[in-house]
């Protein structure tokens, strides 16, 4: 993840950062208006839901101006910092629908309603592949979910990602070694009756 | 089996929608004001979309001296000492997460114990978010357990014989306890029991209260139920560190009902009533609304 590329008028992130600090709103559209569509991506491999992703990406630039204070830039992006608001954010909205999501995937296919527009379909089925996705990881412990969110679905670097969830280097890379593992493991014995697809 | 890294490509977010979600952005930037880093004059303000989390301090001791032993765990369960890890998310949101989640809640129900993360006894250095409100509580204290909720994870920190409560919760970090790990109280005495209260306004269609308490667990005890107005009703759950001392910690999110409800005088309210089961016997406890429910030490409710 590189800087984004700015033109002679546009500020660099550090700049708005400088200015985020300071308390400038504008400065909010403006992260907005570059990052939004990664961190909704972001939020909606976390939640498997795009109305859940669109609020948890509302929510998370809201929680940028909220705590505008603490802003971090990372080798020149303010986008790692972003992930990891837009992590927490989806953290707290998932935490309460763990449950439901795993029933869902117990049950199977979605039911799906009348619509025969292929956007609604394949929306419905961006959605149902995604709930396997996070069924499949479910029984990852939420640190090493996080991990695999961001360096494996969202492609941040380990250094991006370390700077996202404000831990070392060697913690992102221990903490993706072993959910590589235990998913290895988990496919190795077979789905278990809970955390994952029938 | 799905291949867990293998997620659906992403789809672009639709124009119609990402303009909404810009407009929604910039209209509660307008009416949000920002979080001040210093919390301890801040008035907890009633109003939409300032945070909330209540955060509890309870202490020790019903009918003996607290003390370092190893407790009965309520509910039965075992409390895990899981991986020690100290807890570091990103101190980027006051959501929860700050702090590490490893362990999420059992999926039993709130009646059960859940494990929580065990923590290094020295060296480990609490939450960014807690650090800085710790400061000026228990200086240099150090997280000795974690407890995870719903919303909201509790760290336990001990500095000598005292200890407080730092809850990070969605939009605030709220700090409760300072007080002696061994001190004892009344069976009558509420102040184990205290809660402090936050409201939160993060999903912005609601407000959302939380309620937190904790402490050490007293001698003896093997259930504490807190009975809310409107009949909801969370138990303890509990973890112990590794020099052996037990934590409880509850927590109770209300998103409707009359806790919710932004028209409610909650000194109207019945106390919130909480039944301690220990090998003496049963006793219950009421909290008055205000005197008894907010605890927390670094903002006001």
């Amino acid at each position: 993840m590189s800087p984004p590329e700015d033109t002679v008028t546009e500020r660099s992130e550090a700049e708005l950062a400088t200015a985020l600090r300071s308390g400038e709103r504008e400065a909010v559209a403006v992260l907005f208006d570059r990052h939004a569509e990664r961190i909704y991506h972001h939020c909606f491999r976390l939640t498997a839901d795009r109305s859940d992703a669109e609020d948890a990406t509302a929510s998370t630039f809201l929680e940028v101006w909220r705590h505008h204070h603490r802003v971090h830039v990372h080798d020149g992006s303010a986008l790692p910092w972003l992930y990891g608001v837009a992590t927490n954010v989806c953290r707290n909205l998932t935490r309460s629908r763990r449950r439901h999501l795993r029933a869902v995937a117990r049950i199977g296919e979605p039911v799906a309603e009348p619509d025969h527009a292929d956007a609604a379909v394949d929306r419905l089925d961006s959605e149902h592949r995604m709930r396997e996705v996070l069924a499949a990881v479910d029984r990852l412990p939420q640190r090493e979910r996080d991990v695999v969110a961001l360096v494996a679905w969202s492609g941040l670097t380990y250094e991006e990602a370390a700077a996202a969830l404000d831990v070392p280097v060697g913690t992102v890379r221990s903490r993706l070694s072993r959910a590589r593992q235990r998913l290895a493991r988990s496919a190795a014995t077979g789905p278990t009756d809970e955390g994952t697809t029938p | 089996v799905t291949d867990p890294l293998a997620p659906p490509p992403p789809e672009p977010l639709d124009p119609a929608a990402r303009a909404r979600l810009r407009a929604r952005v910039l209209t509660d930037v307008d009416t949000v004001p920002p979080t001040s880093r210093g919390r301890w004059a801040v008035p907890v303000a009633a109003a939409a979309a300032v945070a909330v989390v209540a955060t509890m301090a309870a202490v020790v001791g019903l009918s003996s001296p607290g003390d370092r032993t190893q407790e009965a765990p309520l509910g039965g369960a075992v409390p895990s000492t899981a991986s020690a890890s100290p807890a570091t998310d990103p101190a980027t949101t006051p959501s929860a997460s700050t702090t590490s989640l490893p362990v999420l809640p059992d999926e039993g129900g709130v009646a059960t114990s859940e494990p929580g993360t065990l923590l290094p006894g020295s060296g480990a250095s609490a939450p960014e978010d807690c650090a800085g409100e710790l400061r000026f509580v228990l200086r240099g204290a150090e997280p000795v357990v974690e407890l995870a909720g719903e919303a909201s994870t509790a760290t336990f920190v001990v500095k000598g014989d005292r200890w407080a409560q730092c809850t990070v919760g969605p939009e605030a970090v709220t700090v409760a306890g300072d007080r002696e790990v061994t001190a004892t109280y009344a069976r009558d005495d509420a102040t184990p029991w205290q809660v402090s209260s936050d409201i939160s306004d993060f999903r912005r269609s609601s407000m959302t209260l939380l309620f937190v308490a904790g402490g050490p667990l007293p001698e003896g005890v093997t259930a504490i139920t807190y009975r809310f107005p409107g009949g909801a009703v969370e138990e303890a759950v509990t973890a112990t560190d590794d020099q052996g001392r037990t934590w409880w910690r509850m927590e109770h999110v209300a998103t409707d009902g009359v806790l919710a409800d932004p028209g409610r005088n909650q000194l109207e309210l019945d106390p919130i009533e909480v039944t301690i089961v220990s090998g003496g016997g049963t006793d219950t406890v009421l909290l008055d609304w205000g005197t008894d429910t907010c605890a927390q030490l670094n903002h006001g409710c």
